[in-house]
Parts: structure tokens; sequence; C-alpha cells
């Protein structure tokens, strides 16, 4: 019951101040789309480089799209209400990721597809990324809450967090771009799905715990 | 060290103003009765027990109004307060009647970005009337605040405690209407 007062407080909150969803999909749609300006239009070259290509813009989009969804809470102290009246700190990230998730993971999700077809990704390696899109981006959003809840109380925290982050969000980006690739090369992924989907669970088990403390310090 | 050498307790319907100057500690106490802060040694009781033994328990019963309003300038003033409502496991009810005790009501869909510091403190007050509690910390409530609050601020504090609840609250003013029950005062150590 907590956790849906929190995620309809999320997605009421998002729904007035749409740039908070945009921007990240905006910058997903740009940096993919100026691909074939930059490299080649070649339908080949773009197919080899879809999966990178579609990968690293979603990863930074999500990275992109944190600090808003916690510094927002922290700096007009909404943060500490919701600590007290939650009385579960794992369960305020927890509720802050699932949010951030379906607010700007999701719809980079949905609007894969599209990209894909303009870097000519093949049909399989279609289904390939959405698949591993759905398993890594909320891998991202719950690994990525540690990190921000971290650096909280620090000015200008961008930096850090992606210090802090980055490595952790490479295990999801060489899984994620590498099963994308071995499908438009006509080979199983399934190893990849499944070592995406083992890194999600751990991820949805462990990053709420860590951010829930972390967000305690934060606060304190 | 900020703060040491400290024991008192809270009766049952009592209103205690916690004193002290600028940078003695009164915000990191509150903060630490709250659970918001930790302290290096010492214990916290509610009702006989430790409250670590059970922190949800006792933030069920604890209200606690800080510097900040804590509320989403992206929601109205009646979506600020039945979220809180919806988050404490209570069905949402129409705060109007609380609003109009504060001359808030004809904001009631505003959202709170588009208002004063002064009316985002108000809102934050109402939330002493809609979100039942049994203990009350405070911090700095009077803080931008206009006469008619302050006397209904009083009104409310004085009603509260007469229904045998516990008030702990910091303000460098007194409230004219109130008479605490305790006082405490922090002093700064001499070098």
């Amino acid at each position: 019951m907590r956790l849906a007062a929190l995620l309809r407080r999320e997605i009421a909150i998002a729904g007035r101040n749409k740039a908070a969803i945009l921007i990240p999909l905006v910058f997903f749609v740009l940096v993919t789309s100026l691909f074939p300006f930059a490299v080649s239009p070649d339908a080949d070259q773009l197919a080899l480089l879809a999966p990178g290509v579609i990968w690293v813009a979603a990863l930074l989009a999500t990275l992109l799209s944190l600090e808003h969804f916690y510094q927002g809470d922290y700096l007009d102290g909404s943060l500490e209400q919701l600590l007290l009246t939650t009385g579960s700190p794992a369960l305020l990230a927890l509720a802050k990721s699932i949010g951030h998730w379906l607010l700007t993971g999701l719809p980079l999700v949905l609007v894969a597809p599209m990209l894909g077809l303009l870097l000519h990704l093949p049909l399989d390696a279609q289904v390939a990324m959405v698949l591993t899109l759905l398993l890594g981006t909320p891998a991202l959003c719950l690994i990525g809450a540690i990190g921000m809840c971290l650096t909280l109380g620090i000015n200008r925290n961008g930096i850090l967090v992606s210090l802090l982050i980055l490595p952790l969000y490479i295990p999801v980006l060489i899984f994620g771009s590498s099963g994308v690739q071995a499908a438009s090369l006509g080979l199983p992924y399934d190893g990849q799905l499944a070592l995406l989907a083992a890194i999600f669970i751990l991820a949805l088990v462990l990053a709420p715990v860590a951010a829930g403390h972390a967000l305690k310090i934060s606060t304190s | 060290m900020l703060l040491h050498g400290l024991d008192f307790s809270l009766p049952e319907g009592s209103l205690t103003w916690l004193q002290g100057g600028n940078g003695t500690g009164k915000t990191s106490l509150l903060r630490c009765l709250c659970g918001l802060g930790e302290a290096e040694a010492g214990d916290i009781f509610w009702q006989g027990e430790p409250v670590a033994r059970d922190p949800v328990r006792f933030h069920q019963e604890l209200l606690y109004l800080g510097h900040k309003p804590g509320l989403k300038s992206e929601l109205s003033i009646a979506e600020n307060l039945g979220f809180f409502r919806r988050l404490r496991g209570l069905p949402v009810i129409d705060p109007e009647p609380v609003l109009e005790q504060l001359g808030l009501a004809r904001y009631a869909g505003q959202y709170v970005g588009s208002l004063s510091a002064g009316q985002q403190r108000k809102v934050m007050l109402a939330r002493l009337l809609l979100e039942p509690a049994r203990l009350w910390i405070l911090d700095e409530p009077l803080v931008a605040l206009d006469h008619e609050s302050r006397d209904w601020l009083a009104a409310t504090m004085m009603a509260f405690r007469e229904e045998g609840g516990i008030i702990l609250y910091t303000s460098h003013q007194p409230l004219d209407q109130v008479r605490p029950d305790q006082q405490i005062a922090i002093q700064e150590a001499t070098p």
C-alpha cells in the first residue's frame, strides 16, 4: 500500500514536470539518430554499430535522469518526511527506483525499436534489443539509485555519481550490447539474457537495501 | 561532540520548549529523537521501549515538522496532504475544514509551488490536524507565520496537550498564549 502510494506520487509529480521524462528520451533519440550522419549511411555498417550505440545511449540517458528523481526530494525536505512516514528506507529506495524506471527506462525500451529500424538492425536483433533493454534498464535504475543516494548532500554530484556507478554499469552494458550483437549475427543470445536477468534480480534484492542505507547517511 | 549529558523525559499531556542559541544543536537533537540522525551514545525510549527495537511503531506515532516544509511544489495542497495520509495507511479525507481554519481553503487545488513561504508553512502545519499522532516534534514552527496563524498554532497545541498528546518544540520566541510544562535549555560549553 505504501509502495503504491509512493509510486502514485512519483507518477503525479512527473506528470506535472514532463521535462523529467522527456529530456532523457530526447537525449536517447538524438544521440542515436545522429550516428548515421556522423559515421556512414551504409546499412551494414550501421547495423554493426547499432547494438553498442543504442545501449550506450540508453545507459547515458538513465544516468542523466537520475538526479531529477532524488535531488528534488532532498532539497525540499520531502525525503526526510518520506523516511519518517514510510519507516523503511529500503522501501522508499525501491519505490523511487520503480518510479524512475517506469517514467524514464520504460519509454526508452518503447522507443528503441524505432531507433533500431533507423540503424537497419535486423528483426531478430530488434527482439533481442527490446528484451535486453527490458532486463537491463531496471538494473541500471536500481544500481544508479545507490550512487545517487550516497551523494545527495553534495552539490553538483553528477560527476561523482558517474564515477561511482559507471564501473557497476559496465557488466550490464557488455551483456546487453553483446546479446543484441549475437542476435544480429544469427547466434543464440540466451546466455546474455540469463546474465542480465541475474544482474537484475541481484540488483532488485540488494540495491534498495544499499540505497536505503545511503539515504539514511545522506539525510543524517 | 555537539551535545552530552542529556537526560529528560516527555510526560503524556505535556508541552516542552527546547531552547538554545543558534548552532547549539537543537535541530540535531530533534533529528536524533526522530531517527533522522544518530547519537554516538545513549538510548531513546518510547513508552518504556527503546525506539531502536521497533522504529516503525514509533514513527507511526510521531509527527515531525522540520525547517523545510517537505511538500512537493508540483502537487496541489490537497494532493500533498492526501499523500501523507495515504502513506500512513489512512484514507484520504477532505482537508478543507482544516485549511479553512488556516485561511487556505480557497487555495486547496493550487500547486504548492505557487504559494508564499508563509502559506507553505501553514500547509505543513495543517498536517498536525490531518495525521493522527501522539508525539509532535516541531522545529521552529513559528517561522514565517503571521499573527493569526500563531494563535491557531497555540490553540492547536493546547488542545493536543489536553488530549494527552506530547509536544516538543524549539523556538527563539515564546508562544504567547502557551505556557510550557517544562523547558530544556541547551547551553554552549565554556572553553
